[in-house]
Parts: structure tokens; C-alpha cells; sequence
């Protein structure tokens, strides 16, 4: 799951060097801390979030097969 | 270019449900309001406004354009996600109307379509952004899995039809539920040639919503 967050992120944004996705693991959740540069954080949060909560849409999707919540935030 | 005339209750519904029908965003249009709304008192003497809605020149030629490179590159963006979540599926592109199709085929697409279809939505709206960046040209890309889009159409259409029907019959608006903005293109575009009813949505995301009026 952090393969797939890497690879959609690191396509998006102009600086892909720059991109960190750190998993924090809980019980039965996992939110994924992302970092980019600061020129970038328009490309991954979007317009009212669009682009943020796309990339959320596809996280939990890919989440249902482990039966995890997992969750994404952009660390600024 | 392309042009649609369309009536709403007011000129912003119009155009609201004209963007909807013709799939673009309200700066890719041009609008000319061919008639004001006239409000009337106890249902008489009303008048709906009537606009002409036309694609800006130019904006249809920069779609289109998508060569070879593109489909190859479109298609492996596509297989690239899908492996990382987890899925195996086989991918197949081809062109339709200047847009990139590419359906997969494999085990547990549903994953891949979500409710509704949301997640194709957002692997379609991530990967259009993708593909397009730093590109003067922009290509569109449709996803689709397991032709869920193609079935989901169809399904639609025939709502669609069977609605207005009965929105005529009874002579009062039938209010459809909520739809995602492809869902509700479907609706309007069915509709457009229908000369006794209108369309136009209602609400806000999500829980937007296509209501048939009869005319």
C-alpha cells in the first residue's frame, strides 16, 4: 500500500526525489504520513482536496482485501 | 465546436445541466441566453429560460490528439496501479471519440470499481492528472473494469426513458436518487432529445441528484 501511494505521488508531483510516505501502523488502522516539497503540496491536495481524497478513495480500496482503515494525511 | 440549446427554471440551472450533458467545466463554455425566465403567478404566464451552450473553439482539437505513446503510457500507468493494489488483471486500449478507453479484465475488479463506481472515479480523475502533466496537449483518458461503465450505461439509459415516461403520464417531476456527475451525464444526455421533459440536478456532491421535469 505504500508502494502504490509512492508511485501515485511521486507521478504527480514535480519534485518525486522529495516525496516520503511514512505508514504509522495501530491496531487495526494504518495512516500514511506524506511529505513533499512545498512547491508540490498543491499537486496532492488539489482544488477543496479533490486530489487529496481521490488518493484516499484508492487507499481504502486497496485496503479491503487486509481488512485494515487506513488513512492518509499531508504533513506540511 | 459543439452546441446544445437547454432549458432550466432558472439560467444558472440551465447551465448547470448543460455542463453536465456536454461533460465540461463552466470555463470551457460559451453562453448565450436565448430566453430570460419568466416567473408568472400561479403557474401561469411561467416561462423557463432557454440558453445555447457551445464548447469554446479550439478546446475539442487539443483532446484528441493522443498518439501511439500515449496509449502505451495511459495503459501502463493503468496495470502500474492496478498491480500495486494488489491486483492482477489484464489491460486493453483502444481509442473511441479521441479518448483513451482502457478496460480491465481480471479477479476482483470490484475492488477496482468501488460503490458506484467511486473508485474507478478516483483512479480515472488521478490518472487523467498524471498523464496530462507537464503537456500542452491534454489527452482524456476513460478507465473502465470489466466494462462496468459500459453495463452501467445502458442500465441508466433505460432508467432514463422509463422515467420520463412516467414523469409525463402523471405529469408531476420525478426525482432520481443521487448519482455520481458521470451518472447524471448519462441522464441528461438520454433526455436531451426528448422534447417533453427536462432535466437538471439538484443538491450538492454527493448527494447531487437528476430531476425529470415534465414540460
Amino acid at each position: 500500500m505504500k508502494e502504490l501511494l509512492e508511485y501515485l505521488i511521486k507521478s504527480l508531483v514535480d519534485y518525486p526525489d522529495e516525496v516520503e510516505v511514512q505508514p504509522v501502523e495501530g491496531e487495526r488502522t494504518v495512516i500514511f504520513e506524506v511529505r513533499v516539497a512545498p512547491d508540490d503540496m498543491g499537486k496532492v491536495i488539489g482544488k477543496h482536496g479533490k486530489i487529496a481524497n481521490a488518493l484516499r478513495t484508492i487507499l481504502k480500496a486497496a485496503a479491503t482485501k487486509d481488512g485494515k482503515k487506513v488513512s492518509m494525511e499531508i504533513i506540511s | 465546436m459543439r452546441s446544445i440549446e437547454q432549458t432550466g427554471k432558472t439560467v444558472d440551472e440551465a447551465i448547470q445541466a448543460a455542463l453536465e450533458a456536454l461533460g465540461v467545466s463552466r470555463e470551457e463554455i460559451t453562453v448565450e441566453v436565448l430566453d430570460e425566465p419568466v416567473k408568472g403567478m400561479f403557474g401561469l404566464g411561467t416561462k423557463e429560460a432557454r440558453i445555447k451552450v457551445s464548447t469554446k473553439d479550439g478546446e475539442e482539437e487539443t483532446f484528441g490528439g493522443a498518439s501511439a505513446e500515449d496509449h502505451r503510457k495511459a495503459k501502463e500507468c493503468f496495470e502500474q496501479v492496478i498491480s500495486r493494489m494488489g491486483l492482477a488483471a489484464k489491460v486493453e486500449s483502444w481509442d473511441e471519440d479521441g479518448y483513451i478507453h482502457l478496460n480491465a479484465e481480471g479477479q476482483d475488479m470490484g475492488i477496482l470499481i468501488g460503490r458506484q463506481g467511486q473508485t474507478l472515479d478516483a483512479l480515472q480523475f488521478i490518472i487523467n492528472l498524471i498523464l496530462n502533466k507537464n503537456r500542452e496537449e491534454r489527452i482524456r483518458v476513460i478507465l473502465d473494469a470489466e466494462f462496468y461503465r459500459e453495463r452501467r450505461k445502458k442500465l441508466l439509459a433505460n432508467m432514463a426513458e422509463k422515467m420520463a415516461a412516467r414523469a409525463i403520464e402523471t405529469g408531476q417531476e420525478a426525482v432520481l436518487s443521487a448519482m455520481t456527475p458521470f451518472e447524471r451525464r448519462v441522464i441528461h444526455t438520454t433526455l436531451q432529445g426528448n422534447e417533453h421533459v427536462i432535466t437538471f440536478s439538484e443538491g450538492e456532491e454527493p448527494y447531487r441528484r437528476v430531476v425529470i421535469q415534465p414540460r
